[in-house]
């Protein structure tokens, strides 16, 4: 028996992507997926490298997205969430929302609120989840996931492209514990992108890339087919 | 060991709900067990190798817990007298309606204010902590004391039975007060 129908807020990183897949694991179903597109890269809500490749991420699990713009000002950018959980809500008669939401309670309440007014279930699968494990899971379950920015120190450019894998693990937990970078970079430390994982029908290719950035904050856009 | 009772109707919400109070336990080495309050047995909530109980809470659209009141009947029994129990959120509601407390519409999502007026499961005065509830409670006073509220005594945060040892948390310790949560499962 199929499960609530629900929407996932993507981002296009491990985040979201791992929550998706939890979802569907457990028997939920996934109707669509709802990216937020901001114009301004420091984001209060939104995860913005390499967001326009989320279609492609959305064709290769099969799924219909739904793009809402923004500017990307402060309480603008929750309108135009709303706006675009409407949407969702209307299209694909979605009953609930899931999110990749760790620890930012400015980002959860904030969707949670929405979801309450909208009279939608909230999911947030990965809340107060243990950052080891959790890049541990990744692994396990075979997410092919890569670092496509970094924003603080000592991070820099060498990370752009790296795999979460084993050797990252290991390195970011002695960074965890040198700096205080977190494992699953929760405070804006770094942004991945997924390139396959166990909900697509095929691995992403990446047919090119574009490095901008300096010090110790960089971005890698990707561009993938 | 403790026995953690999951109210959610919804099963990914376990991983938001219970699973954040079992990692709390886990981390600090402290056993337990989790059962679904609709699959709990007589024998789990009277066997003496569980020493306390929490009952978790859970979303803001599930009230499957509140019509469902009859299988929490045992929160009352004589037979777990000196059980130490801590209701989170829905688990606090349920603790209250069962000590003939009422539930009452009130909405706080977020990070919330709460004054503590005395020592609670280690924590006192001004603190911040994460709300989420379509509902809170009003707890008959000849049978439990409120340590805690927000918004200047308007909406009751934390309660603990005159007589027993059977305290409720309105929001969710597991986010930013899990020291409480140690706190009850230590407290000899």
């Amino acid at each position: 028996m199929a499960g609530m129908k629900c929407g996932v807020l993507f981002s296009g990183g491990k985040d979201s992507t791992y929550s998706a897949y939890l979802a569907a694991e457990h028997n939920y179903k996934i109707t669509c997926l709802i990216s937020v597109f901001s114009e301004n890269p420091e984001s209060y809500m939104f995860h913005t490298p390499s967001i326009t490749q989320a279609e492609e991420q959305a064709k290769a699990m099969g799924l219909p997205l739904v793009i809402q713009k923004t500017q990307g000002k402060k309480e603008a950018e929750l309108e135009d969430l709303e706006k675009a959980i409407i949407k969702a809500k209307e299209e694909f008669n979605i009953e609930g929302i899931i999110t990749g939401a760790l620890q930012s309670i400015y980002q959860a309440s904030r969707i949670q609120k929405i979801c309450n007014k909208l009279n939608l279930e909230c999911f947030n699968p990965l809340w107060q989840i243990d950052a080891e494990q959790y890049l541990m899971e990744l692994i396990k379950n075979k997410f092919k996931v890569i670092i496509t920015g970094v924003f603080a120190y000592p991070l820099d450019s060498s990370w752009l492209g790296r795999e979460i894998d084993e050797g990252f693990l290991k390195d970011i937990k002695e960074l965890n514990k040198k700096y205080g970078i977190h494992i699953a970079g929760e405070g804006g430390e770094f942004e991945t992108f997924v390139l396959d994982c166990p909900l697509f029908k095929k691995p992403l290719e990446i047919t090119n890339t574009r490095v901008s950035g300096s010090g110790n904050s960089w971005r890698m856009e990707v561009e993938v087919r | 060991m403790i026995l953690i009772i999951n109210i959610c109707k919804e099963k990914l919400h376990y991983f938001e709900f219970v699973k954040p109070v079992e990692s709390i336990l886990a981390k600090a080495k402290i056993d337990f067990k989790t059962v679904h309050y609709e699959k709990v047995t007589d024998r789990e909530l009277f066997n003496k190798k569980f020493k306390k109980i929490i009952i978790c809470g859970t979303s803001l659209k599930d009230n499957d817990y509140l019509a469902n009141l009859d299988k929490f009947k045992w929160v009352k029994l004589s037979e777990l007298e000196g059980k130490p129990i801590l209701g989170i959120c829905g688990g606090m509601q349920v603790i209250s309606l069962m000590f003939d407390g009422i539930l009452v519409e009130d909405t706080e999502i977020g990070l919330t204010e709460v004054f503590f007026n005395k020592r609670f499961l280690g924590i006192e005065g001004k603190t911040k902590v994460y709300s989420l509830h379509n509902n809170s409670v009003l707890v008959d006073d000849r049978q439990f004391e409120v340590f805690a509220s927000s918004r200047q005594g308007e909406c009751i945060q934390a309660i603990k039975h005159k007589y027993k040892e059977v305290y409720g948390v309105l929001f969710h310790p597991e986010v930013l007060n899990k020291e409480m949560i140690l706190d009850f499962c230590m407290r000899k």
